[in-house]
């Protein structure tokens, strides 16, 4: 009975370990992504090795951490990656009581209890940066003028930034790859090419792209000196893939003429089935 | 009366089946009935239990479908092209002609409803149609065209209908249907006047509406970009393909018809040498067609064209694809081109591998082109990739096509096979209209 006992306990103890043992792997990579006046977040990309190479692990449940202290960690919610393994965890008010005097923060990001991945734990340690971008017109060039700063306000040198067009189909790069900051943590880049835009508006970023120290800090503008774009669109035209309310008037006209050609004739060759039943005592 | 006349109405009168018409019937309806089970569970489970799939979304049933349509066509053929042109050797194939017509346009449509996963969502085709759209455009002309065929069925029956009312061997019940249908026919001038003017216009009406239901239907093909489809020699290829088709059709029915009624007197060997002729001349059109059709894709072999002509010509189709084409277009012309290959039973042969090859051509036209899109296939099941019909897709078409012969076979059995009238007139049995009054 004591064997049976001593067995069994060792079996509780080590069927998780075996289930751990039975579990996939995954690999987890994470981001620190901040949007100046719009929105903050963490972007999880979760992959794992198959036997067809590397794949996207889809619908794993991340757990997201602040830590506050040493060996205390404050629970933000919980996310699950989507088809393309990706999940962005939205930030809110994380800086308020948690941010160190440096400006530094840390989050732990763990997988817990899945059902098809083992367990792992992902930390992200960043400092908060401000960048700050804008238009100016200096002897009738245009130019985007940004400024990155640390936490405490000071300017931060020697980081690149990449100036860049948003596109319907991707960001356009504007002038050189990237610009590094000067001392005063600033670039300045000329826009010498007319570009076109709807209703005259360009949308510009200043993209500080995957930093160790500070993540990706990006700063949007819009700026009104694009080539005005008309509005092309033919949506209230009458088109051939308009619904049926706009159908071209000569595909309403010619049909309808042909329709009628046939269908009077026919209905008069049915009249006269009557015409002749009629007739049986004519001669 | 005229004994002759007598003769000629004995012989035409439609006829009771004998046991063979009788199995014949019940063995089509018994096809009728399994292609009915398969369709009740088509509409409980949906298009699922079909072959097709996102890319071969048009499978068996569409090529049915154009397989209906181009035998429609013999209607406009025989009885407006040729009666028009003056031709009056085609009178004993008049009727047979129209009552394929009629059941092969009958069966089109249907076709089209079994092949909507949603029938009862038909009537949003009128309500929400777009004249934008050859679906459209393709339901109008096939209801434009049913009507007219059935006038054209119709019309030339009124004369006989007066005729079989009044004669004595027939049953009380039939002749007073025979006398509801007649429309008090005496066939007083004024009558023939109005006959005469109608079936005039709706020879002429036919044949414009006959090849636009063809042409549509090809329009259907050649407005979706597909490769083996993209095509400006479309209506003119479906039309002389169906042409082919229709006129095989009507020489299968017209010899079995000889056979089982004995009209060896009506439909003579010289019929049989005419319809070969007509046959290998519509073949020999349609062989032209199919050269500009797959000579010249061949010649430019543009990538996705060439995937799409080497699965028919080297590939998973080629089998099919050169047995229809030797077997079904350049074999026939061979043998018709020899007296002894337009006798009837050479022909009545020759027509049924002409059908065949006809049917299955139809599939080769829609199939492998939807098996080859221009975009690659990709993230989807394996299966997806290849259509093969079910089984219950198969019971369904063959369904289609025992409705279309139970439709000939029922038409036959109380309509006159053959003009009665006409072929009097044209015989000189009736030599004035008050011979056909006396009757």
């Amino acid at each position: 009975m004591k064997l049976i006992l001593r067995i069994s306990a060792l079996m509780l103890l080590l069927t998780p370990a075996f289930g751990q043992a039975n579990k996939i792997k995954a690999r987890v990579s994470v981001q620190y992504n901040k949007i100046m006046n719009q929105e903050s977040f963490i972007r999880i990309e979760a992959k794992y090795k198959s036997e067809n190479g590397i794949e996207p692990a889809t619908q794993v449940e991340f757990r997201v951490y602040q830590r506050i202290a040493e060996d205390s960690l404050l629970h933000l919610g919980t996310i699950a990656t989507n088809h393309s393994g990706i999940a962005k965890f939205p930030l809110a008010n994380h800086k308020d009581s948690t941010t160190s005097l440096s400006g530094n923060f840390s989050f732990v990001v763990k997988i817990e209890n899945d059902p098809k991945f083992s367990d792992a734990e992902t930390e992200l340690t960043i400092s908060d940066a401000n960048l700050v971008a804008r238009l100016e017109t200096v002897d009738s060039t245009n130019q985007i003028t940004a400024t990155l700063t640390d936490a405490s306000g000071q300017p931060v040198a020697g980081q690149s930034l990449r100036v860049q067009l948003q596109r319907m189909f991707g960001p356009l790069s504007i002038g050189e790859e990237s610009y590094e900051t000067d001392e005063n943590g600033t670039i300045t880049v000329p826009i010498e090419e007319p570009m076109p835009g709807i209703n005259g508006v360009l949308t510009f970023e200043v993209v500080l792209n995957e930093s160790d120290e500070y993540g990706t800090v990006k700063a949007i503008i819009d700026a009104p000196i694009g080539l005005p774009v008309g509005d092309h669109s033919n949506f209230d035209k009458r088109t051939m893939w308009s619904p049926p309310s706009k159908t071209p008037y000569y595909l309403l006209i010619f049909p309808n003429l042909i329709i009628l050609g046939v269908w009077v004739p026919i209905l008069m060759l049915i009249i006269n089935l009557f015409r002749i039943s009629r007739a049986k005592t004519d001669l | 009366m005229n004994t002759a006349y007598e003769k000629m109405i004995n012989d035409l009168a439609p006829k009771q089946f004998s046991w063979k018409g009788n199995i014949w019937v019940a063995f089509l309806v018994l096809v009728i009935l399994a292609g009915m089970y398969s369709y009740v569970q088509q509409l409980k489970s949906g298009l699922v239990i079909t072959g097709m799939r996102d890319y071969a979304l048009w499978g068996i049933y569409i090529s049915n479908f154009v397989f209906f349509v181009a035998v429609s066509l013999v209607g406009s053929l025989i009885t407006a092209i040729l009666r028009l042109s003056g031709v009056h050797w085609s009178t004993p194939l008049t009727r047979i002609s129209e009552i394929i017509a009629v059941a092969a346009i009958i069966m089109a449509g249907i076709t089209i409803i079994i092949d909507m996963g949603r029938p009862d969502r038909m009537l949003n085709l009128f309500l929400h149609g777009r004249l934008q759209s050859p679906i459209l455009w393709d339901v109008i002309v096939i209801t434009t065209y049913l009507v007219i065929s059935l006038l054209l069925l119709y019309y030339p029956l009124l004369p006989d209908f007066s005729i079989l009312k009044k004669h004595p061997n027939h049953t009380g019940r039939l002749d007073k249907w025979y006398d509801r249908l007649s429309l008090n026919w005496s066939g007083n001038e004024k009558q023939v006047r109005i006959h005469a003017i109608s079936l005039q216009a709706l020879s002429i009406m036919i044949i414009p509406v006959a090849f636009a239901i063809h042409t549509v239907t090809a329009w259907l093909f050649e407005t979706t970009y597909r490769p083996g489809w993209d095509s400006t020699n479309f209506g003119p290829y479906f039309i002389a393909g169906a042409f082919v088709a229709g006129s095989g059709a009507v020489v299968v029915v017209m010899f079995v018809l000889r056979k089982l009624y004995n009209l060896e007197d009506y439909i003579t060997d010289d019929h049989f040498d005419k319809m070969g002729k007509v046959l290998v001349l519509l073949c020999l059109v349609y062989l032209y067609f199919n050269i500009n059709e797959y000579l010249i894709p061949t010649y430019k072999s543009t990538e996705e064209e060439a995937v799409h002509l080497q699965s028919l010509f080297k590939g998973q189709y080629a089998g099919l694809f050169w047995t229809v084409i030797i077997g079904g277009l350049i074999l026939p012309v061979i043998i018709l081109l020899f007296p002894k290959g337009r006798k009837p039973l050479p022909l009545f042969m020759v027509a049924l591998a002409v059908v065949l090859g006809a049917w299955w051509k139809r599939y080769l036209i829609v199939i492998p082109t939807l098996s080859h899109p221009f975009l690659p296939i990709e993230g989807v099941p394996e299966a997806w990739r290849h259509y093969s019909p079910t089984w219950m897709e198969w019971t369904i078409t063959a369904a289609t096509l025992a409705s279309a012969l139970l439709i000939i076979t029922l038409l036959v059995r109380f309509l006159p096979i053959i003009p009665i009238h006409e072929t009097a007139e044209e015989r000189g049995l009736i030599e004035d209209q008050s011979i056909n009054q006396s009757l």
